[in-house]
């Protein structure tokens, strides 16, 4: 078995276990992470992309209000690259608490988020789709995230300070001597290898997953709750600042602009299990009617892809047990084992929200160093990170701008999201083990307009070029390709988006026959 | 009959086999389309019936058992005899492009990922390549073109060809870079298509691939060989080459599809009919139990356009003939027409993409006559009639039976139309 020796062990790779061993990285220390899938395969890479201003918060939960406001200007100054400042706006709809609005304007002033309000007309002015009869409108500074973007930014600093991050690695057993974790055993997934790493401090960044992990380690009952909230991306920018309801926190009550899509959100549910989010009929429906509030003719637009992600939701014995997760704590929380386990070397973050990532992953690393008495200060919110070389900022527009300067060099794969062969070999040839999703994540392959059905064929002709695998685990590549699409088409299948899906049936099966070619399945 | 105004709503291959088997019964029939109609989106194979489920050889005998167990499938009411009327209709049409298969056995045809994919009937560059025994193919990349991955159809085309039950089937797979606009990336297959009805860039491509023509029973070339001149270049390159040549049928846009679309609209014309773009019919203006004019959306205002007879062909779901709203209401485009075979909101969709979506087989149901039926059995409108994937009851991209349908429903609500008006005729 291959062993690896390191300080730190960082489990889990979404946000906060990013964070996490960039933190660590950055003080010096030396780190692993280990991702059970790809990076930002669970919540990271499902929720709305909304850097949030803090006001959502303000008037249920100061503090988180508070730390939005200021990790969002972090954000935006140490990775801006992944970031647009797109401002947002919090409108009070025909249909909204008309009084909420004198307290949400309290509430930002008290948490120090920052506000303006200004004349509704002027709103509508800016954003002509907003539904005209809106009676109040606040500035805020929202922005739009691209959470994969800045992971992998993140996953490039940490690299660039030694940091290893081990992707498709499923932890199966954790290590413990007396009172102490000191490591894992955990399975290479791409190649069925097992690995041991023993670590003298490891830190449990698995978010909805946390409990899990924890009681791994023998400490039993840390309870995460998943929280499940789905997300429809539409067609186009129906707006380009985020839109937020001026009303207590409810379903589909923000609007955000993403790149060249709009992304309407979210619903709050308690699931069971983080990797079981069913999609309703019903929440397809409330989300919808919510866009028709802040949007009239939201209905008419075009439905992309919906995807449901699990909110880590750290019960805390001592809060309201009611089954509304919304009411529950979305602050971090920080589980000292030593204490509350006697379990030594070990501590579990779990908890909060994107935006406040890097203050979590702040939050764990000081316990640690005072746990291990080392006095090494956190650099995190003043290093910037290395941006990627791909495709500069994230606005939209921007690919298209590299494709215009760069007409005559480079052959297109997926026409959608212009996505270059010359990204796709640079990808594949990083991760030769890798599948199509893989490439989606960091490409964006596939997740335009047709999701798959003019370019996932040509990805996988490209991956077949490339590696070693043989036609028939291509074409099993494909095919799974598009079963997981299928899970986030199946649910808002109308309009102009069943007709595309029936002409990708025409392609895929009428036209490629892909499911009576030859597959082989591999682990 | 000549001045009987018939319309033809639709301009994919049903609406325009409908429309020339009209001309060619002495009509001059006006098509009405919102866009181009889908045949220039299709691989530009004519399938009967490829899959029930289970991969069909003999046409007749595997019809008979499938519409056994498929009792409400359209061709139980077009009946195979229509669909070789209607293939003779395109066979007329699209001459000079020859159109292979004596509809008795499926041929297995190489798909552009190297499966090997049932078809009745194909036009001639693409039949070549029919697969048999001990075939040696040379699948030809051409890297102008984004779809065009020969190395995985080559490495494909052996397995895939076993499991069909043939025999050492080889393959070898070679990458050309004749281009007609080397500077750029990525051409298109239909300027590709045109530029190699130029002799001199077809002399490029033929001596690009010639040194690999060893061994080799078949040239698969995409499917660019040539738009105008089609036939002359499939000709220079098999005597340049000196082997037989064919073309892999591809995604869209797919030039074997706007070859037989561009023929069937020049012989409409010919036959005295006329195509009429940007028109989208909303609605059918009844007086009785007969539709008296059409209702055209021409995009600044609606207009009325009379008619003695309809046919529907508006395709289904990919087209926008059937209509899926946000709340999940179910209506045919034109005349809402009462649709059929619906199995419920819940159940529309598998919970995998590979699973049959019932859902999508959803539409029209036609007496023997095309005429559109309500639910309760009875016709529509008198002189109403459905052509086409707006006819329910078929999974065309999975079953492999879409162009089969087509041109017999066309013919059957051609031929019915016609009858029909006669009798009409001679009443008044």
């Amino acid at each position: 078995m291959e062993a690896i020796q390191t300080e730190v062990l960082v489990i889990g790779g979404g946000a906060t276990g990013l964070g996490v061993v960039r933190d660590a990285a950055l003080r010096g220390y030396d780190t692993v992470l280990l991702e059970r899938v790809d990076l930002g395969q669970g919540t990271t890479g499902r929720f709305h992309g909304l850097l949030h201003s803090g006001g959502r918060y303000v008037t249920r939960d100061v503090e988180a209000g508070k730390e939005c406001a200021l990790e969002r200007d972090v954000l935006s100054r140490i990775v801006p690259d992944a970031i647009e400042e797109t401002g947002g706006f919090f409108v009070t709809t025909p249909v909204d608490d008309p009084d909420y609005a004198d307290a949400f304007a309290r509430g930002c002033v008290d948490a120090g988020v920052w506000v303006d309000e200004i004349e509704p007309a002027l709103a509508i002015a800016e954003e002509p789709r907003l539904n005209p009869r809106i009676s109040r409108a606040f500035r805020v500074k929202d922005g739009a995230v691209d959470a994969w973007k800045l992971l992998w930014a993140n996953a490039r600093s940490a690299q660039q300070h030694g940091a290893r991050i081990l992707t498709y690695h499923w932890v199966t057993s954790i290590l413990r001597e007396d009172d102490a974790v000191t490591g894992v055993i955990a399975r290479n997934d791409l190649t069925g290898e097992e690995v041991r790493i023993d670590a003298a401090f490891t830190i449990n960044a698995s978010g909805a997953w946390a409990g899990e992990i924890a009681t791994m380690a023998g400490a039993d009952g840390v309870t995460v709750v998943p929280g499940k909230g789905i997300m429809i991306a539409m067609n186009h920018r129906l707006v380009n600042t985020v839109i937020n309801r001026c009303d207590p926190p409810g379903d589909g009550d923000i609007l955000v602009p993403v790149r060249t899509v709009s992304v309407i959100g979210t619903t709050d549910t308690e699931a069971r299990n983080p990797d079981e989010l069913e999609i309703t009929h019903d929440e397809v429906q409330r989300m919808l009617d919510a866009g028709e509030v802040l949007v009239p003719g939201f209905r008419n637009t075009r439905a992309l892809h919906v995807w449901a992600g699990a909110r880590p939701l750290f019960k805390d014995e001592r809060a309201d047990q009611s089954l509304d997760t919304r009411h529950m704590s979305r602050g971090m929380a920080l589980v000292d084992h030593e204490r509350r386990d006697g379990l030594r070397r070990f501590l579990t973050i779990t908890g909060g929200k994107f935006t406040t990532y890097r203050l979590m992953a702040e939050v764990v690393v000081n316990a640690m160093c005072e746990q291990l008495g080392d006095d090494r200060p956190c650099t995190t919110a003043t290093t910037p990170m290395p941006v990627s070389a791909e495709d500069g900022a994230t606005r939209v527009g921007a690919r298209l701008a590299r494709r215009e300067r760069n007409l005559h060099d480079e052959k297109v794969v997926c026409e959608c999201e212009l996505v270059t062969r010359g990204l796709m070999v640079q990808e594949i040839d990083r991760k030769p083990l890798g599948n199509l999703d893989d490439l989606r994540r960091v490409l964006r392959l596939g997740m335009g307009p047709c999701q798959g059905g003019y370019c996932a064929h040509r990805a996988t002709a490209l991956v077949h070029e490339r590696t070693d695998i043989s036609a028939g685990r291509a074409h099993e590549l494909l095919h799974r390709f598009y079963e997981y699409r299928w899970l986030g088409l199946k649910p808002i299948l109308y309009g102009d988006q069943v007709r595309q899906a029936v002409l990708d049936e025409w392609i895929i099966n009428g036209t490629l026959d892909l499911e009576h070619l030859p597959r082989e399945v591999s682990r | 009959m000549s001045g009987t105004r018939v319309v033809v709503i639709g301009a994919g291959l049903a609406g325009l086999t409908a429309a020339v088997r009209l001309g060619g019964q002495g009509l001059r029939p006006t098509v009405v389309t919102r866009g181009l109609g889908g045949l220039p989106l299709s691989p530009g194979t004519i399938d009967v019936l490829g899959y029930a489920p289970e991969a069909v050889d003999l046409i007749e005998t595997g019809m008979a058992a499938f519409l056994e167990r498929n009792p409400a499938h359209p061709y139980a009411q077009i009946g195979l005899d229509a669909t070789a009327a209607g293939i003779e209709s395109l066979r007329e049409a699209v001459a000079p492009i020859e159109i292979i298969g004596d509809g008795a056995r499926n041929m297995l045809l190489p798909s552009m990922l190297g499966g090997a994919r049932p078809t009745a009937y194909a036009p001639a560059s693409l039949a070549a390549g029919a697969l048999r025994d001990g075939l040696r193919v040379l699948f030809v990349g051409m890297q102008a073109l984004r779809d065009s991955p020969a190395a995985l159809a080559a490495a494909t085309l052996p397995v895939a060809a076993a499991a069909a039950g043939l025999r050492d089937v080889t393959a070898r797979s070679i990458d050309v870079t004749t281009s007609p606009r080397p500077d750029e990336p990525d051409v298109n297959p239909v300027t590709m298509a045109r530029a190699l009805d130029d002799p001199a860039l077809l002399t490029r491509l033929a001596a690009e691939v010639r040194p690999h023509v060893l061994d080799v029973d078949v040239v698969a070339f995409p499917a660019v060989l040539g738009m105008q001149r089609h036939a002359e270049v499939l000709a220079d390159l098999r005597s340049n080459l000196g082997a037989p040549v064919c073309e892999v049928a591809s995604v869209p846009p797919s030039v074997p599809g706007i070859r037989l679309d561009a023929l069937l609209r020049d012989r409409l014309v010919a036959l005295g009919g006329r195509v009429t773009l940007g028109a989208a019919a909303v609605g059918l203006e009844r007086r009785g139990t007969r539709v008296t004019a059409v209702d055209l959306d021409r995009g600044d205002r609606v207009v009325s356009m009379p008619a003695d007879a309809v046919v529907i062909a508006t395709g289904g779901f990919a087209s926008g003939g059937i209509v899926l709203d946000s709340h999940g209401g179910l209506t045919e485009a034109v005349a809402d027409l009462p649709l059929a075979g619906d199995p419920g909101p819940e159940r529309r969709f598998g919970e995998r993409a590979s699973d049959d979506h019932p859902g999508l087989a959803v539409g029209v149901t036609v007496d023997a006559g095309m005429h559109p039926l309500n639910p309760d059995g009875s016709v529509w409108a008198d002189n109403v009639y459905a052509a086409g994937d707006i006819i329910g009851g078929a999974v065309p991209w999975r079953q492999l039976c879409g162009e089969g349908i087509c041109l017999g429903s066309a013919a059957v609500a051609a031929d019915t139309l016609v009858r029909e008006l006669a009798a009409t005729v001679r009443e008044v």
